[in-house]
């Protein structure tokens, strides 16, 4: 809920020693200023993102709210990050994932594995969307409107299943089934 | 809180033109007529261009009327004419976070108070600042310190109170929020402050209660209604089972994707733990049916809002 505002008109009463007290310390950079950004997904939203399309998916929605904040480092990080917590989780269960078995073990140690991977992506997601928070709070704060999620995290998803499927074929291809 | 307009105020009278537009200027704006209040600052400001009074009640009446443009106009002349006032400074805080301009607004409000340090306003403001940008262990500090200086400030309490119930920290939002009404009990802000408590205290039809009094207290405001609405929808019995679910959710650590872990682990642990199938399956029935539900209920929520919808004017008991 919006407290409302109140325009009050204190008078001056300089004094020597307010610049010892912390509570006036600036917690803000001086060029923070939501009107440079781009409309942000919400970061907590991108969590489902990181579920069902894994760590790439994520990593490429956290990239991109940080290009929307102005923030080119960080989101080259994002977007590198993902991808190679995805080449990790691709390089530690890919024996699980390449093995063809159809038998109640083989399916359950595969969804097992890729529900490893989404908690895992949860996990770090939930870090890099706790860096997110605050400048998501100040943009919408500032009357600003998010972006929607939906069709982003959709798109995202799509990419990061084409860049797994991608990958773990060409893996097949070169390592055969049990590499 | 503005102080009551009395009407020996609006007619007193004094021989200066300049004198007489800033007192109803400021009067205006303090019964939010903020229309009328600019016309008088534009009044006097004819007569004494260089009056920095006139000019901050016309930046005010501005922002009071939402033209941030102008309003920012007007605050940018108030400055030069009087760069060192807190009341100016203040003011453009103010414009600067309602545009997005948060480290300008800090270094705004910073400069004032190295002017006024004592003034509970203004950390008043640097608490809605700290709040707006998610700082929010330092708004209540700051909040903390202009309750120290003035501790029957209703709006304190009641932003006290909001800040600590986005921390979902319900029982100390509800202590504030009391406090604040223990100052005055026709206080809007405070009942809706203790509504919002309310609600993350898990007592949605109290919060409803608050909501309602504060919209009685306060009819054309929005964020009010909105609320009120909100706590209306908790209130349904189809729904209310989702708002539980949602207040439990938010207390515990990875929220859905937390109870998904835990239920896969309990679903995967339980053939090696002799857990007949049967048990497994119909467990495994139940949270999907229960997903179904949490998926679909605000969508049976809004079908059932068509049939009963929320009505403002019911008094509750």
């Amino acid at each position: 809920m919006k407290a409302r505002t109140r325009v009050a008109k204190p008078r001056r009463q300089r004094s020597e020693d307010s610049g010892s007290d912390d509570l006036l310390r600036p917690s803000l950079e001086t060029e923070f200023d939501v009107r440079s950004f781009r409309p942000l997904i919400d970061p907590n939203s991108i969590l489902w993102a990181c579920f069902f399309g894994g760590p790439l998916a994520g990593g490429l929605l956290f990239g991109a709210n940080y290009r929307s904040m102005r923030m080119p480092r960080a989101a080259a990080l994002a977007w590198a990050g993902g991808f190679a917590v995805m080449l990790l989780a691709i390089a530690i269960f890919f024996p699980i994932l390449a093995d063809g078995g159809a038998d109640a073990t083989s399916r359950s140690t595969r969804s097992g594995s890729r529900m490893i991977v989404s908690i895992v992506s949860v996990a770090l997601g939930s870090l890099v969307a706790r860096h997110q928070l605050r400048p998501f709070k100040a943009f919408v704060n500032a009357d600003r409107r998010p972006r929607p999620l939906f069709w982003h995290a959709l798109g995202a998803c799509v990419i990061a299943w084409i860049v797994v499927i991608a990958i773990a074929a060409a893996a097949t291809r070169l390592f055969g089934a049990h590499g | 809180m503005a102080e009551p307009t009395s009407q020996r105020a609006f007619a007193e009278r004094s021989e200066d033109p300049a004198e007489n537009a800033l007192r109803l200027a400021s009067r205006y704006n303090d019964v939010q007529r903020c229309e009328l209040a600019e016309r008088e600052a534009l009044r006097g400001l004819a007569a004494a261009p260089e009056n920095a009074d006139l000019q901050f009640e016309l930046a005010r009446s501005l922002f009071g009327r939402q033209q941030w443009r102008r309003a920012d106009k007007a605050a940018e002349r108030l400055l030069a004419l009087a760069p060192e006032w807190p009341a100016a400074l203040n003011l453009m805080c103010l414009l600067r976070a309602q545009q997005g301009s948060y480290g300008e607004a800090e270094r705004l409000i910073l400069d004032a108070l190295r002017i006024a340090p004592e003034s509970a306003a203004l950390y008043e403001t640097y608490g809605d600042l700290m709040r707006k940008t998610g700082h929010e262990a330092k708004a209540v500090r700051l909040y903390e310190r202009a309750r120290a200086i003035d501790p029957t400030d209703v709006d304190v309490h009641a932003k006290l109170a909001l800040v600590e119930s986005s921390r979902r920290r319900a029982g100390v939002a509800e202590k504030h929020a009391r406090s604040g009404l223990a100052c005055d009990p026709e206080e809007s802000l405070a009942h809706a402050a203790l509504g919002t408590a309310m609600l993350q205290r898990g007592r949605p039809y109290a919060a409803r209660r608050h909501l309602r009094e504060a919209l009685r207290l306060e009819p054309g405001n929005e964020s009010y209604e909105e609320a009120w609405l909100e706590a209306d929808r908790y209130c349904r019995l189809v729904y209310l089972p989702m708002y539980y679910w949602c207040l439990l959710l938010s207390r515990i650590p990875g929220k859905q994707f937390m109870v998904w872990g835990i239920v896969m682990v309990l679903v995967a642990l339980a053939g090696s733990l002799g857990v007949p199938p049967g048990v497994t399956g119909t467990f495994m029935l139940a949270y999907i049916a229960f997903c179904l539900y949490t998926w679909l209920a605000s969508l049976i929520l809004r079908l059932w809002l068509r049939l009963r919808p929320p009505n403002l004017d019911i008094e509750e008991a």
